[in-house]
């Protein structure tokens, strides 16, 4: 159907409504209280951590960079994992290990920005060129986060968006915890369609 | 038409009776049932001020609609100038019209998809077979019940009354290999089998969450991950999107997108939550060369001008489902559409004819335990009851219930009269009640004792109780 035509049979027929139908402002002023707002930077990756945990995550802390890429290269030797993809990553022990072939990589590396700490939530985009399917296609997958990348709650992070204002990138994307489904009898699985295995490495001083 | 709609009126309780009659089937809901509603509870109870969130969406909704021509107008707009590409479809024919040219377009031979309970709306699958295009749901429900020729069984669980065992026999048929009745490996399987689909199909198909106007964006949430390989892999992404999905802004989100997923799998988020405006942008990144929005009309803007307007403000969270009494004993297949539970019973005959589906505002206690839990405050038993005015109003319940009923008022008024029924009835229907119940009536009774039993009348009515009571104490 011609859109105009389409527009204009949802206009007439809303003219055509009840009346008394109250038309709500949207509820912009609307700023719940939640447990979280107002915590520190220290109190919200306390939340976080319970969270990951809650959800099957491998979280930790490290205090610098260098120190997360050292967790991330014994994770790599412990697992024997040879196959690595991370688009823009280039760190020692990724180097070897890396290939272009996401859908063959045992593992994914990923550097998220932002991180929600009410839902245990890592947000990644498209921003950088970043892969959609880095986070998606391996069996396991490991993101970091800088600690400064911490909000409270979902709308913190929406509100972030809209200041950064300028087009958003492609794809946003939400991630929290592992794949998982309940179609099988009701019982959790794991790793249904996406990574089954997460870890996460905060940095602190970043 | 009269004809079919007693056909369908015949499969409903037909369907009734053989869920019924399964104890396994009944065993499998009840146990679905207290799962979910007991994790919607505890992640309700969570969040400080629950019912102000759900007052929020209610609000959001209630003034998105009021504004729905403005906000579809300035969500195209967006949408095209992030690139993408938008199609009107007017009803279900011109959806998978769209979809089916657009596949033969890009020479597609196989479209996998996400969850959508729109795509059952307008049976898309249907036509692209009809068309020589194979689609397959990689959903783990659709899925299974796509291999199982069934409809969904639940807005959320399509698959929640099957049991591991009928699940494994399904997976068998694609293999030879051995599959152990492990949920694990199941769900491992078939992690191996969709994924060459994924990476082979021309064309990806989701539903849609949400619709961010001011951004031309959509949002998707899945648990799986499919949604986002339907989104991410196939070149072409098509997404099908019912009008009255739209959202102003992103701040619109926070209310739904804290609600929506406490409501419907007790979660404090999805594990994937989606914003997607347009194709890729550069060459750097992956992600499809062409997105579709489909946007389907499909019935609804006829309800927008009407008193139940509110059902559109539905977000399809299911939770009705989990916490109807009917359902729970009916199950999701006896309402005979691609919607179950309390929702169903009222989108159902508003998108496809009261005339058809009269009998499902019947399939209802009013207990308003749907009321309750409605993620936006839709109030499901008023527009139940509207509708079983309709249905007298549009005499589409048959000439000789309508006079049962129109007789039955007629006593109620009279006290004489009433009681000599009462005694009249207890004598003459006497020889058809087996354990206090009549469950095959004769004449007029038939019709109600099809889908319910009636109860005998006591062998003493609350007056002469209440005289008898009254003198002894």
């Amino acid at each position: 159907m011609e859109r105009r035509a389409f527009v204009k049979r949802i206009r007439d027929e809303l003219a055509g409504g009840d009346p008394d139908e109250p038309t709500c402002e949207p509820t912009t002023a609307f700023a719940p209280a939640t447990p979280y707002s107002g915590r520190s930077a220290e109190g919200l990756q306390t939340v976080f951590l319970a969270r990951q945990e809650e959800l099957g995550v491998m979280a930790t802390v490290a205090a610098t960079r260098r120190q997360a890429q050292t967790a991330v290269g014994q994770l790599l030797d412990e697992r024997d994992w040879h196959l690595v993809c991370s688009p823009g990553i280039s760190w020692p022990g990724i180097e070897e290990r890396r290939t272009e072939h996401i859908a063959a990589a045992d593992f994914g590396l990923v550097e998220a920005r932002w991180a929600i700490a009410e839902s245990g939530t890592i947000v990644v985009d498209t921003a950088d060129g970043e892969r959609r399917a880095t986070s998606l296609l391996p069996p396991a997958v490991g993101f970091t986060l800088p600690r400064s990348g911490l909000v409270a709650r979902l709308g913190d992070l929406l509100r972030q968006l809209v200041q950064n204002r300028g087009p958003l990138p492609a794809c946003i994307t939400m991630i929290t915890g592992p794949s998982a489904s309940a179609d099988i009898a009701g019982v959790r699985t794991l790793g249904v369609h996406g990574p089954g295995e997460v870890h996460v490495w905060i940095i602190e001083n970043e | 038409m009269a004809a079919l709609a007693e056909r369908q009126r015949a499969a409903h309780l037909a369907e009734i009776e053989r869920t019924l009659g399964d104890p396994v089937l009944q065993q499998t809901i009840r146990t679905r049932q207290d799962n979910r509603r007991c994790l919607q509870r505890q992640a309700a109870a969570e969040l400080p001020d629950w019912q102000a969130w759900k007052e929020a969406v209610a609000d959001l909704r209630s003034h998105t609609l009021a504004h729905l021509d403005a906000y579809l107008g300035e969500f195209a707009d967006n949408l095209e100038r992030r690139g993408g590409q938008i199609f009107f479809a007017a009803d279900a024919a011109e959806a998978c019209d769209y979809v089916v040219r657009l596949a033969h377009a890009k020479e597609a031979s196989l479209i996998v998809k996400a969850k959508s309970m729109l795509s059952e709306e307008i049976c898309l699958n249907p036509a692209l077979a009809a068309a020589g295009v194979q689609a397959i749901e990689t959903d783990l429900g659709e899925f299974i019940i796509q291999l199982a020729h069934e409809r969904p069984f639940h807005i959320l669980g399509p698959a929640s009354h099957k049991t591991l065992e009928q699940i494994c026999e399904l997976f068998r048929e694609l293999t030879p290999e051995y599959l152990p009745p492990e949920p694990q490996a199941l769900a491992a399987f078939a992690r191996r089998y969709l994924r060459e689909k994924f990476l082979s199909a021309e064309i990806g198909i989701t539903g849609c969450n949400f619709a961010v106007a001011s951004e031309g964006a959509i949002v998707l949430i899945t648990n799986e991950g499919n949604g986002r390989l339907c989104s991410a892999l196939p070149p072409t992404h098509v997404v099908l999107m019912g009008i009255e999905r739209l959202v102003p802004d992103l701040s619109g989100l926070e209310p739904l997108l804290t609600v929506l997923p406490r409501s419907a799998n007790g979660l404090r988020a999805t594990t994937y939550t989606q914003i997607i405006s347009g194709p890729r942008r550069s060459d750097r990144e992956d992600g499809p060369r062409e997105l579709h929005v489909v946007v389907v009309d499909n019935g609804r803007s006829r309800i927008l001008g009407t008193t139940y307007r509110p059902i559109l403000h539905c977000i399809r969270c299911g939770a009705c489902l989990d916490n109807c009494p009917v359902y729970r004993n009916i199950g999701g297949h006896a309402y005979g559409a691609v919607y179950s539970g309390p929702i169903g019973a009222v989108l159902t005959p508003l998108l496809e004819g009261l005339d058809l589906y009269a009998h499902l505002p019947f399939a209802s206690t009013l207990c308003g335990a749907c009321d309750d839990v409605c993620s936006a405050r839709i109030p499901l038993t008023d527009l139940l009851l509207d509708l079983r005015r309709d249905v007298v109003a549009q005499r589409l319940s048959g000439r000789g219930w309508e006079l049962g009923m129109r007789g039955f008022a007629e006593i109620t008024r009279h006290p004489d009269l009433w009681r000599a029924a009462v005694r009249l009835a207890r004598l003459a229907l006497k020889p058809w009640v087996r354990e206090g119940f009549i469950r095959r009536g004769l004449g007029p009774l038939r019709r109600w004792t099809a889908g319910r039993d009636f109860p005998a009348v006591p062998p003493k009515s609350f007056r002469a109780l209440w005289r008898r009571d009254a003198y002894t104490s």
